[in-house]
């Protein structure tokens, strides 16, 4: 009797199961867009093929100039890059940045090493607490986003050197250094002067006495580090010269005063620094800081031309 | 054999109400299709308005409300003009892109930089927070003509009109300007509500935020109530209720003293209730308008005018008159009226009053010349055989003229701007002044 029970039992189930699995679902096409969705009809199409020749298909690089306010930090206030600006940025980006990596290392560098996301930001991001503002930040070694976009003016070289073209060093030299550990001995070179909380505090005369290129180099290791680079990519001869010289002297606080002696040789440490990163370019990533430098000059002389 | 049978069936029973039906769909699309299609739609109808839309904007709950207005081209450009304290009170256009993504439903976002759109939100003004204005908003829902939007960060409420494709933007904010003007212009003179028997009085309505305080209360029971100047009178941003009655949208009514709710007419916030008795307590400068004068009262304020201009450039040839300026003022050290002659030169300005008692007589107000002043106006009344004569002709004509009864009246009681004086005696003698 009971056997009979178990194989009645065994046929219900065994029938379950067919029943159940009898029915396939049908998928229809994909909801995600997976033709080139670039309208020819578009205020922006013109500059959007532009990017995707010059960005996209050579880089595989996603140069975002629409504001996405999920892709930027949420904890500032920030507007949209003008249509106008971003243009001359994705310009400017292209001639001094990747133009000057694909010549002076090879075109693959930046497509093996490069960002693949660049987002470009209106304003900048205030902390309206510690009085500073972001420029540039990388994550990740993937997204690179600037800042104070609209601020842009192509005449004003100096101003294009300190808030964008030195940030997108700088922000690339944290790509490079997170993919790569920079040397050990740099972390010792000024051990115990990093301020974190206060370098807003000091100025270029304080920093520079310090061995610190620029007043955010005091904030961190890594800053220190991308700061060297940066500055001495972009800085032409007689504005590096000023930072050594600077450097070379006693520290002058805001009020005025010398300060005491303390026994850094501010421009011996800032070479050293640089003696060190230019190493580390040349033998992790077979880059000559020096050839760089001198395209990266050479280019800025040429800005107006490439934006007409 | 009957427990068996048991057994059976209730497995037959399972295994026909198992699969046998499938769950109805609540909807007939899949929630990416709906999705898509309320992008779509949102898309159309933002685009349907071949003259744009009104955008009554507010960067917060908490702040006033700005008129801007908005097309929505096909190519993904958006056209934003306006004019506020963020455009230099100058008309503007400018063009940015937009877009209706997919985020928590439509949203619809401006995504690059527009100066008249994006000011609101621009941390750089004026502190690093900025105004704290969205530029990306839900759609929340449509009609042909009105779309209701929130924004993403502040879900601050904003409601787009769409504009009849006849109304030009600029003559269409002309008269929101207009209206701003007849409501509110420069001064700030509190209105009055009464509901329930219960008097509420409503402060700063120039800043487009009200001060509403119920009458002998503290004043700090004060509520904000933010609002927009609208075609018809104002909206508040949101529904404002007082001793249970709600209102939102207020119209100007047609003798220009009140602004009644649209929603119950009852409901009326009204200006002044004697002319005659506010502009005594008034404590502004209320400037002679030259082009608002009889033909006596301009032959004298002309006369002022030229001598002024003669007597202080002969005076001081380097320093020529730029500007001469007639004025009612309350002084209070006086305890007086005081009629004010104001000369402005390149860099200074020379100013001299005469005291008015002033008396009000029913709706009326009656001047009376003290035959005081202070040294200024005084010796522009008469220094004649004084070292230095700096009597102007026409000033004491001017002081005899005002020394009268006069029937007062404006074209706005809800929040005068301009007072027009007629001599009671001569009613063909007038002047008009307006509040500074």
């Amino acid at each position: 009797m009971k056997n009979i029970f178990y194989k009645i039992l065994i046929f219900f189930l065994f029938t379950q199961v067919f029943v159940s699995c009898t029915k396939e679902e049908n998928f229809g096409p994909s909801i995600f867009d997976t033709y080139d969705s670039l309208d020819i009809n578009a205020a922006s199409y013109k500059f959007d093929i532009w990017l995707k020749d010059n960005y996209l298909k050579v880089y595989n690089l996603d140069f975002r100039y629409r504001m996405q306010d999920v892709g930027s930090d949420l904890d500032y206030n920030l507007v949209p890059v003008s249509y106008v600006k971003a243009q001359q940025m994705a310009e400017l980006v292209k001639y001094l940045w990747f133009d000057v990596y694909a010549t002076i290392i090879n075109p693959e560098f930046l497509k093996q090493n490069g960002p693949k996301i660049i987002h470009l930001i209106g304003s900048p991001a205030y902390d309206p607490i510690s009085q500073t503002i972001v420029l540039g930040t990388a994550e990740g070694g993937i997204k690179v986003t600037l800042y104070r976009c609209n601020d842009l003016d192509p005449t004003n070289v100096a101003m294009l050197n300190e808030y964008y073209f030195k940030t997108m060093h700088h922000e690339f030299a944290h790509i490079l250094h997170q993919k790569r550990n920079y040397p050990v001995e740099f972390k010792e070179l000024s051990k115990g002067k990093y301020n974190p909380e206060g370098w807003q505090t000091l100025n270029d005369s304080e920093a520079a006495s310090l061995g610190f290129v620029s007043t955010y180099a005091a904030s961190a290791i890594q800053e220190d580090f991308v700061e060297i680079i940066s500055n001495y990519l972009v800085k032409s001869d007689e504005d590096w010269n000023k930072i050594l010289l600077l450097a070379s002297k006693a520290g002058i606080d805001g009020s005025g005063k010398t300060l005491p002696d303390d026994g850094v040789d501010g421009k011996a440490l800032i070479l050293r620094k640089l003696e060190l990163a230019s190493y580390w370019l040349k033998n992790s990533w077979e880059i000559d800081i020096v050839k760089m430098r001198a395209e990266i000059i050479k280019r800025e002389a040429n800005i107006q031309s490439v934006l007409n | 054999m009957k427990k068996i049978f048991n057994i059976i069936l209730v497995f037959t029973i399972l295994l026909f109400s198992n699969c046998t039906k499938e769950e109805a769909d609540i909807f007939a699309e899949s929630a990416a299709d709906r999705v898509s299609n309320a992008m779509k739609s949102s898309s159309d109808t933002l685009q349907s308005a071949t003259n744009g839309w009104v955008m009554e904007y507010f960067p917060t709950p908490q702040s006033a409300g700005y008129n801007l207005f908005v097309k929505f081209n096909k190519s993904g450009q958006a056209i934003i003009s306006g004019k506020n304290y963020l455009t230099n009170n100058v008309f503007i256009s400018d063009s940015c892109l937009y877009e209706i993504i997919g985020d928590n439903g439509p949203v619809l976002t401006f995504n690059t930089y527009n100066k008249v759109l994006h000011a609101f939100s621009n941390p750089i003004n004026p502190d690093g927070y900025g105004l704290e204005g969205d530029y990306e908003f839900v759609v929340i829902k449509y009609t042909k003509n009105k779309i209701f939007l929130k924004g993403k960060k502040r879900g601050t409420d904003i409601i787009l009109n769409k504009i009849p494709s006849t109304l030009d933007w600029q003559q269409y904010n002309t008269s929101l300007e207009v209206m701003d003007s007849v409501l509110f212009g420069k001064n700030s003179a509190k209105q009055s509500l009464i509901i329930e028997g219960q008097k509420y009085w409503f402060f700063n309505g120039n800043s487009h935020i009200y001060s509403i305080l119920k009458d002998g209360e503290d004043a700090n029971t004060t509520i904000e109530a933010p609002f927009i100047i609208t075609q018809s009178g104002i909206r508040f941003y949101s529904v404002q209720t007082i001793e249970n009655k709600s209102f939102q949208s207020l119209q100007l009514n047609a003798y220009n003293s009140a602004l009644e709710s649209t929603e119950d007419p009852n409901i009326k916030l009204t200006g002044q209730d004697n002319l005659a008795d506010y502009f005594l307590k008034s404590t502004n400068y209320w400037v002679f308008n030259p082009s608002k004068l009889s033909p006596k009262v301009k032959s004298i304020y002309d006369l002022i005018v030229t001598s002024c201009k003669t007597k202080f450039y002969s005076a001081s040839p380097n320093l020529a008159v730029k500007d001469v300026q007639l004025m009612l003022k309350y002084n209070s050290k006086e305890n007086s009226f005081a009629l004010v002659l104001s000369v402005k030169r390149r860099s200074t300005a020379i100013e001299g009053e005469v005291y008015l008692s002033s008396l009000l007589s029913g709706s009326n107000l009656k001047f009376t010349f003290t035959g005081n002043g202070d040294v200024g106006g005084m010796s522009f009344y008469d220094s004649i055989g004084k070292k230095p004569d700096n009597t102007i002709a026409g000033f004491k004509e001017m002081v005899i003229f005002l020394n009268s009864e006069f029937v007062i009246n404006t074209d706005a009681i809800f929040n005068p701007q301009n007072i027009k004086f007629t001599q009671k005696l001569d009613t063909d003698s007038w002047f008009s002044v307006s509040y500074q």
